[in-house]
């Protein structure tokens, strides 16, 4: 009788195995720069080089002429570069590396450029008048990343928007007869802005996998810093660039447009019935690890030295364009210092609640002429 | 409640069906003479329970499985009612048909890497290589007709082998992943990070296929008159999924094993 019990065993057995076996590992698909640093990076440049998918920046501080750097890279496991990190290149004109991953199945370029800040001014102004247009092909998209000259007429990332973050799904949220433009972006250049060009804010709808990936709501968002989409979404909006200004900053002035969109829809508790736009701005702390704030800030980061946000009266519906003013105030206990480093943002949304993905789709705000002053 | 008041109503009309069948089937066999009782004679019947350990699983883990971080076979029961036609009276072969409703389930937490993923929504799509957690939920529900040839081993074990067909009575796997991140369209595409907690929810239940069949393998073990122990290993041979379905890159199979007790009459 017993002979037999090795059925029920080996079936045991076989049923485990199924699950049991795990293949070996393939060789690594990725082909990124995790990480990109120069020798003496901490004197020679004003913050850490933002890497993203395609493009690593160096921002330089003004102090020498040549722009002769090794760069030293940080890869996916197993993956190769060429040029190989720590070669010298000039960087008078961007340089692009290609990365291969270990399978040699993927590759990768990214296009490496190193900025020089403009001298620390007394002031800090935007008027919007440039964009690239990015073009994406996997996912398909369109879609404009706004820009600034420096003194030496070199591309300057300043601001960032949530254009990439939206691009996952553009191409598919397409509404009938509706073709993929910068336009149907949360965020786009316009030509009739209040001097020159303009942004134009539109807060959209991101449909049902928009809902899954817990953005059930985009605004249309405009912020000093980058964009690097992570969830929760909330987290993606990397606010802060270096503050390279001579003094502390009192006021931020500009002009906007808005109107809100008709139907206002709550996905978390709110306490509005009707869209509204903000604009604010912060200073605060710079850091050596995650030197930036997120969309989770909430005004009390313990970082935030002073805060100008738009007061009520000004945050209105306007079909013109209107001159708006705040002014920064210090957080409590918080004075400004000359000597240490700083961070700052100026943000703009469509819809106030947009952070908790509240909003109405189709509210429209228009910005431009956006001046920081320090007096 | 509604749900299981209709598989049972379903499961009901099944069992009458097969009975009608193998006794109209045994009818055409019988001896002229014999009573109407008479056309059970020589079939043996047996109510069975039984609750099942096993996974809607790849054959043998893709590469793209690094580990699997935590199992839990949930559960999962079955009730089998079923008949025996014994070739002869003293042989050692039989066929037996059986009506069964089962549940065939599981929850499995996985670390993947670069698994190409495509979640869509009506138009809506995103497509990408995956890596980082998954946790998947099974948990379907069938009505099973099983077919199987009985083979006597002595008095107190038989073995089974057969196949059998399954209804889909209610479906579900969802899942979500976490602790990760997505790159769009390509293991070089944009990266979509997941991470402090952050989840997305997928749901796949409305793939699962309506009908199933695939093949089985038993043993019983007769320790008394009317009680018996027994263990099967079932293997579903077409996919849990509908083939045309590309959200996973790989088929999954409905492989599990059944351990319970029965009564025979």
């Amino acid at each position: 009788m017993k002979k037999y019990f090795f059925l029920f065993l080996s079936l045991v057995v076989a049923t485990t195995s199924f699950v049991s076996c795990t293949k070996d590992e393939d060789d690594n698909k990725e082909a990124d720069i995790i990480s990109a640093t120069i020798p003496n990076a901490k004197e020679l440049l004003s913050v850490a080089p933002v890497v993203k998918n395609n493009t690593i920046v160096f921002r330089l501080k003004n102090v020498g002429e040549s722009k002769n750097f090794a760069p030293v890279f940080e890869l996916s496991e197993g993956a190769v570069i060429v040029p190989a990190s720590g070669t010298l290149l000039d960087f008078t004109t961007s340089q692009t590396y290609v990365v291969t991953s270990k399978d040699g199945k993927w590759t990768k370029e990214y296009t490496v450029s190193f900025v020089v800040e403009d001298d620390a001014k007394p002031y800090y102004y935007s008027s919007f008048e440039y964009v690239d247009t990015i073009k994406t092909e996997g996912p398909e998209g369109i879609y404009h990343q706004f820009y600034e000259l420096t003194s030496r007429n070199e591309k300057l990332n300043n601001w960032g928007t949530a254009n990439d973050g939206y691009n996952i799904m553009a191409a598919t949220l397409l509404d009938k007869g509706e073709e993929l433009s910068p336009e149907v972006y949360p965020t786009v250049q316009i030509k009739d802005g209040f001097a020159g060009k303009g942004v134009k804010m539109k807060t959209r709808g991101t449909g049902q996998l928009g809902v899954i990936f817990g953005s059930p709501l985009a605004a249309g968002n405009l912020f000093v810093g980058n964009f690097t989409f992570s969830m929760p979404t909330i987290e993606s909006t990397h606010f802060g660039q270096p503050y390279n200004m001579t003094a502390e900053p009192k006021r931020v002035i500009g002009y906007f447009k808005y109107k809100a969109g008709d139907e206002f829809k709550a996905n978390n508790s709110s306490s509005l019935t009707k869209d509204s736009w903000d604009a604010y701005a912060l200073l605060f702390e710079a850091v050596e690890e995650k030197n930036y704030l997120t969309g989770s800030h909430g005004f009390r980061d313990e970082r935030i030295v002073s805060i100008a946000r738009i007061d009520d009266a000004q945050r209105v519906e306007a079909a013109d364009w209107t001159k708006f003013e705040m002014e920064f105030k210090l957080v409590d206990g918080k004075s400004y210092d000359p000597a240490k480093k700083y961070m700052y943002t100026i943000v703009f949304t469509s819809s106030i609640e947009g952070d908790k993905f509240n909003g109405a789709i189709g509210s429209e705000l228009c910005i431009d002429e956006v001046v920081l002053l320090t007096e | 409640m509604a749900q299981f008041n209709q598989a049972m109503k379903r499961f009901t009309l099944v069992l009458l069906t097969i009975f009608a069948a193998f006794v109209s089937a045994s009818a055409q066999n019988a001896e002229p003479e014999q009573s109407g009782f008479a056309i059970f004679k020589g079939l043996e019947y047996q109510l069975k329970a039984n609750f099942s350990i096993g996974g809607s699983a790849p054959l043998g883990l893709p590469s793209e499985i690094r580990s699997i971080e935590s199992y839990n076979p949930t559960s999962s029961f079955g009730l089998e009612a079923n008949a025996t036609r014994w070739l002869s009276s003293n042989g050692r072969w039989g066929v037996r048909l059986g009506a069964k409703i089962e549940e065939k389930g599981m929850k499995t937490e996985a670390l993947v890497k670069s698994y190409l993923v495509e979640i869509r929504y009506g138009k809506e799509m995103v497509r990408g290589y995956y890596t980082g957690m998954v946790e998947t939920n099974v948990k379907n529900t069938y009505a099973t007709i099983p077919v199987t040839a009985v083979y006597r081993l002595g008095d107190s074990w038989q073995l089974t082998g057969g196949f059998y067909v399954s209804a889909t009575i209610d479906k579900l796997f969802d899942g979500y992943v976490s602790d990760g991140y997505l790159r769009q369209g390509t293991p070089v595409g944009d990266k979509i990070t997941f991470d402090n907690g952050a989840t997305a929810p997928y749901d796949f239940s409305s793939e699962v296929r309506d009908f199933h069949w695939g093949a089985q393998l038993g043993a019983e073990w007769h320790i008394k008159r009317h009680f018996v122990l027994f263990s099967d290993l079932s293997y579903g041979i077409n996919g849990l999924l509908n083939s045309d379905f590309n959200s996973i890159s790989f088929s999954m199979h409905n492989i599990y094993l059944n351990l319970g007790f029965g009564y025979r009459f």
